[in-house]
């Protein structure tokens, strides 16, 4: 990675929160951070481009858009078949996440998959689907019971 | 009696299928909405205004990647009996590195995600959410290899 400088990170800190609603943000947001708006959307689209954001969009609360449901899918993975097995998740498009993670002898689950979907069923349907084309047998499902906490990230104190 | 209070239209989510992924980067991006989405720029400012007061979008922001900025980021777990849930969710959600924290329906009720400058920083802090609530273990599954990140909802 190339190091930040002092000024990058005056603007990444400024950018990961929300904007302000107006018909022309990113000059409001320019002026708190004293640089021009050209400078500003110059940044921005190099960020992008270095993969420092992954997308500049709405955050949606997915309970209040109708998305209701929302399943953590753990699953049992052999290791060597984690590559294939990963791909396949990812390409559900009910599968909002998916990643391997560290387990350990209490907890052996290793593959994660967080599926999205209007009810518990239609989770459930989704995760069977998944367990069919993988031909995996040992996962559980986790549902949300409640959010505690969904806040941006504050990187760059 | 139930009222159905229909709290999205077709136009609502054309809108927001759109700028859940690309909220444009220009001076006047509902100008820039208008010729992507043909729809005139007032109506998209003014459903976006009202989407966000009704609370179905939370805001429009830059979503940073903090693996390639070098910051650490990790999903821990807890069992949390009833009777210390409230302690916990609190001291909990008060550290700015906790970005995410559900109760979940299973033996392992908590989950947190935690990001912060570096390893040390996450370790610090589980370390210091046991002491101060007495649980223990909580468990941290960080990620080896990610396959997916796609917060984009179909609506």
């Amino acid at each position: 990675m190339i190091p930040l400088s002092k000024d990058d990170r005056k603007i990444l800190k400024e950018i990961q929160k929300y904007f302000p609603l107006s018909i022309s943000p990113y000059s409001e947001i320019a002026k708190n951070l004293s640089i021009s708006e050209k400078e500003l959307l110059e940044k921005l689209n190099f960020y992008l481009e270095l993969g420092y954001i992954r997308r500049v969009g709405a955050i949606l609360n997915h309970i209040k858009a109708g998305v209701k449901a929302n399943a953590m899918v753990v699953w049992e993975v052999d290791e060597k078949e984690v590559d294939k097995i990963g791909n396949i998740m990812a390409s559900f498009k009910e599968v909002t996440h998916c990643y391997l993670r560290e387990s350990n002898n209490k907890w052996p689950f290793n593959l994660y998959t967080m599926i999205h979907a209007k009810t518990k069923e239609e989770c459930k349907e989704i995760a069977d689907k998944i367990a069919k084309a993988t031909g995996l047998s040992k996962r559980k499902l986790i549902f949300s019971k409640k959010e505690l906490k969904k806040s941006p990230p504050v990187l760059f104190k | 009696m139930f009222i159905i209070i229909k709290k999205m239209d077709r136009i609502d989510k054309k809108i927001l299928n759109h700028i859940q992924q690309n909220f444009p980067l220009s001076p006047l991006p509902y100008e820039e909405l208008e010729k992507e989405i043909r729809i005139p720029k007032e109506e998209i400012f003014k459903r976006v205004k009202s989407l966000i007061e009704k609370g179905i979008i939370r805001g429009i922001r830059a979503v940073l990647n903090p693996k390639k900025l070098d910051f650490y980021s990790t999903l821990c777990a807890a069992k949390v009996p009833t009777e210390k849930m409230e302690k916990f969710i609190s001291v909990v959600n008060s550290y700015d590195e906790v970005t995410h924290n559900y109760e979940r329906d299973a033996e392992l009720n908590i989950w947190f995600t935690l990001v912060a400058e570096n390893k040390k920083r996450v370790h610090d802090i589980i370390h210091d959410i046991s002491n101060l609530t007495g649980i223990n273990p909580i468990y941290n599954f960080p990620a080896k290899k990610v396959f997916k990140i796609n917060v984009k909802f179909d609506l």
